[in-house]
């Protein structure tokens, strides 16, 4: 909700989204990182036809000299009474997504790079949570403007709203996800030291002796008999010797 | 001279054989496959081993008569049938199959994705029903797999035969039997068959025709394609005096993959590498069955991955799978829709089937750690050391009685000989020779017969005295794995019950519901078939999967596009004939219910080509490069939902 307001009070303040570029070093890396990511987010999806008729209608005026701060703006009222504010808001912002997308990406680089302990500490879930509640203010308002009276426009903004659920489902789906592998992680811990303690018995045989002792049994049958098959073999070996020497005197 | 080849003729043909087999395996050849996981199916194993591991004691008397009675690589007389050590060699047959079947699962699963190798262990079952047949204890089989891989090694039962040519396991002797299937669709003309051991291809044939009917009737009547098959030497066994078919086979040795053929491997014996057997029991991680046998194995099953579509081969098994948990999401899973709100829920299920996969991954590996790491395998290799020094002993003693055998029957031959030699110095050689001969012939021939007796009473006394063993040996794997199947079945169900309430918890409607009855039909059979997919008035009407099957058994499958209930537009058909043995597979563009435009064709025993058709009459050779394929994935149809 607080990114509602942030959005409302730069839609407002016109030229705050603009400044999201130029006066984040007021802001800790880990709010411009999520500002940042904000702006990547809410402009995902929106194409050239939505862009231009949104800033044709709502062209932003000159930005102010001071930022102003997200947080003085709290009223969730602010998106409801004033829609106006927030499509010169959002057209502004739609600008810097669509033109200065790979800044903008540069500069989350850079972030992460910089202070990745704070960057780590950005929820995704939350930053994903803020892009789907201002996306569907924003597919709203412009509902609300009548600009998608022209079929193109309508056609975009439903692209827009298709890829706002996506997003939605996308993170039910991470969430789903984490939840599933926890139980899952769970269930195979649980079962596995079962059959863990299970196997231990096994392992722990102690009738070893009595096993051997049947290979051994086994065995008995043809062990100890190789003198007389050795005896077999000589008396063989003397009676083969002779015949290759009869063999082998020529016949004259 | 004739004596010299004489006692050549004797040793090579002597009485008794030297229990010897090959030293590689014709896999050996097999050249080595990269195999990646296929995207489009990350919820699916790669591959599911399913080996025998159990008896039940119903089925005991007539597994070992099936046996006796279905011995591969000769007859067994039947005084042997009811011998005790008939049913012991039955009962190894489990036990080793256990053992060896690890060596196959430790090799592909380290050569093949992370948590993509499965075991599936069976227990041999007999019922009025099913007759002689097998299930699988743990639910692995319920995870859709690319490739499906029976294997159990084989022995002849009557043991007396031990040291001649019949096929045997025992010792460092390993006689491997096993199928490659994969689903079939996956392989339409051969019903998913790719290898097959020679012996075991009618039967498994037969069986996997027969697991397609049974699922074809239950889609037909409107419910889930379920259905078992056991394990293919088991129908093979239970199948007695059934005739080989002539089904369209190859050698191991061709091309894989060109033609729909299926490749026949040969029984082999395989001997592995005495060094290693002499001292198994601390050499056995160098695994000389792996070495001799499995690491070609793995690498010919890596190139059958290769061969088959992944998308195609588990369509069918993927919608069955979430038939199991989501029969609305089950329904329009045919129609391979790519509206957000289906992928939704598809990415859901799907991921359900894979943490379900994870968890049955994670049995299979406690099962190899129990089997082969554990006290099970530690004992199998006692034994296996034990049988291979017996058969040292053996060998050495055949050489013996081939050599006195020989040398008997050499010294009568040089007694006529010496008859009608006239010379002084061989009469005296002969004479001196016929008379150490006439003494040592006679000596010589009783103990040629001696020593064939002796080995006949050491096979029987060693495998009666290794009973007791190999009987642990059973009683503790039946225990063991007992204790499984029911910690792992409460474990998975209790698993399944929380996943599926998380699962219900979080799904959104789709939207639509495509479980209404809607006719199918095909100018191919006259009959009314059944529509799972977009429907208008009662006819198929969009995208979805429709089966058709006729009193005689003939059937017509078509997964993609229809109208007014026939298929057109881009489709894949399988078509089975009365009469026919094996299926003809069509994908392409229809019209009407008939192949109209490029087509690709496969029929058994030829490779796919590419054919024209017009109105469902082949025109002509077509160019590949105008042919539109059916895509298989969840989302293959690609258009949204209304």
């Amino acid at each position: 909700m607080r990114v509602l307001v942030w959005l409302a009070g730069c839609m407002l303040a016109a030229g705050v989204a603009a400044d999201i570029l130029s006066v984040n070093d007021t802001l800790t890396p880990r709010e411009q990182y999520r500002r940042l990511s904000l702006v990547l987010l809410i402009g995902e999806g929106v194409n050239e036809t939505l862009y231009h008729s949104l800033h044709s209608a709502y062209s932003p005026p000159q930005p102010q000299d001071e930022p102003v701060n997200p947080d003085e703006l709290r009223s969730p009222l602010l998106r409801i009474v004033d829609q106006d504010s927030m499509l010169t808001g959002t057209s502004h912002l739609f600008r810097i997504a669509v033109e200065h997308g790979p800044e903008v990406a540069r500069r989350l680089r850079a972030l992460d790079e910089g202070y990745p302990e704070d960057i780590q500490r950005v929820s995704l879930a939350a930053l994903q949570e803020d892009a789907i509640l201002v996306r569907m203010a924003i597919a709203d308002s412009i509902g609300w403007s009548g600009l998608d009276a022209d079929e193109d426009v309508s056609q975009a903004l439903a692209v827009y709203r298709a890829r706002t659920l996506e997003l939605r489902n996308l993170l039910e789906y991470e969430q789903f996800n984490q939840e599933l592998g926890r139980m899952t992680a769970e269930a195979i811990a649980s079962v596995g030291s079962k059959l863990d303690a299970y196997q231990r018995m096994f392992d722990d045989e102690v009738q070893d002796d009595t096993f051997d002792r049947h290979i051994r049994s086994a065995e008995r049958p043809y062990q100890g008999r190789g003198a007389l098959n050795e005896d077999a073999a000589r008396v063989a070996e003397e009676v083969m010797n002779g015949v290759v020497l009869s063999e082998s005197q020529p016949v004259p | 001279m004739i004596l010299g080849w004489l006692s050549l003729a004797l040793l090579v043909s002597g009485c008794a054989g030297t229990a010897k087999g090959r030293d590689r395996s014709l896999y050996q050849q097999a050249a080595a496959a990269p195999v990646d996981a296929d995207p489009r199916v990350g919820s699916d194993a790669l591959v599911i081993i399913r080996y025998p591991a159990m008896i039940h004691a119903d089925a005991e008397t007539l597994y070992v008569s099936s046996f006796a009675v279905n011995a591969i690589g000769g007859e067994v007389p039947f005084a042997q049938y009811g011998k005790p050590q008939t049913a012991r060699m039955a009962q190894s047959l489990v036990a080793k199959s256990s053992y060896y079947a690890m060596s196959l699962y430790r090799e592909l699963r380290d050569s093949l994705p992370e948590h993509t190798v499965l075991l599936s262990p069976h227990i041999i079952e007999w019922n009025e029903e099913r007759q002689l047949h097998s299930r699988p204890i743990l639910a692995t089989e319920q995870v859709p797999s690319v490739l499906t891989v029976d294997f159990n090694i084989y022995t002849f039962p009557d043991v007396n035969e031990m040291m001649d040519a019949p096929p045997l396991t025992f010792g460092d002797l390993v006689t491997p039997l096993f199928t490659v299937k994969t689903s079939a669709w996956g392989r339409p003309p051969l019903e998913g068959l790719v290898i097959a051991s020679q012996p075991l291809a009618s039967a498994s044939f037969r069986q996997a025709k027969a697991l397609t009917e049974q699922q074809l009737s239950a889609r037909l009547e409107g419910f889930p394609a379920m259905g078992q098959s056991s394990l293919d030497f088991i129908a093979f066994l239970a199948e007695r005096s059934q005739p080989a078919l002539p089904l369209p086979l190859q050698s191991p040795g061709a091309t894989p993959g060109r033609q729909a053929t299926l490749e026949a491997y040969p029984v082999e014996k395989i001997q592995m590498d005495g060094q290693l057997m002499v001292n198994l029991e601390e050499t056995y991680r160098s695994d000389p069955f792996t070495r001799d046998f499995v690491a070609g194995a793995t690498r010919r099953v890596r190139q059958a991955l290769n061969q088959v579509d992944h998308a195609q081969a588990t369509f069918f098994a993927r919608q069955a799978a979430l038939a199991r948990f989501d029969e609305e999401l089950a329904h329009v899973f045919f129609i391979r829709s790519s509206d957000e709100r289906v992928l939704a829920r598809l990415r859901l299920a799907e991921a359900l089937v894979r943490a379900e996969r994870e968890f049955l991954v994670a049995q299979s590996e406690t099962v190899y750690q129990g089997t082969y790491e554990g006290d099970f395998g530690m004992k199998m290799r006692k034994i296996i050391e034990a049988e291979y020094r017996m058969l040292e002993e053996r060998r050495r003693l055949a050489r013996v009685q081939n050599m006195t055998a020989a040398v008997a029957a050499l010294a009568m031959a040089g007694t006529i000989y010496g008859a009608t030699v006239t010379t002084t110095a061989s009469t005296a050689m002969v004479a001196s020779l016929t008379g150490l001969s006439l003494v040592g012939s006679v000596w010589a021939m009783n103990r040629s017969f001696d020593a064939r007796a002796e080995s006949e009473e050491i096979s029987e006394a060693f495998v009666a005295r290794m009973a007791p063993a190999f009987e642990r040996q059973m009683s503790v794997q039946v225990e063991w794995l007992e204790s499984r199947e029911i910690i792992t079945a409460r474990g998975f169900a209790e698993f399944r019950n929380k996943t599926l309430t998380l699962y219900q918890s979080r799904i959104r409607s789709m939207g639509m519901d495509t479980r209404a009855e809607c006719d199918f039909r095909s100018p191919e059979l006259d009959a009314v078939g059944r529509w799972y997919g977009e429907c208008r008035d009662g006819a198929a009407f969009g995208q979805g999967y429709g089966i058709i099957m006729a009193a005689s058994g003939a059937s017509v499958e078509y997964l993609g596009a229809a109208e007014r209930g026939l298929a057109d537009g881009t489709g894949g058909m399988l078509i089975r004939r009365q009469g026919a043995r094996t299926a003809t597979y069509l994908e392409g563009e229809f019209r009407a219910g008939l192949p109209n435009g490029v087509l690709r064709v496969e029929r058994a025993g030829e490779s796919a080509r590419w054919r024209e058709y017009r109105a469902g009459d082949d025109v002509g050779r077509a160019d590949s490069s105008r042919w539109a394929g059916l895509d298989f994935s969840s989302a293959g149809a690609g258009q949204t939902l209304p």
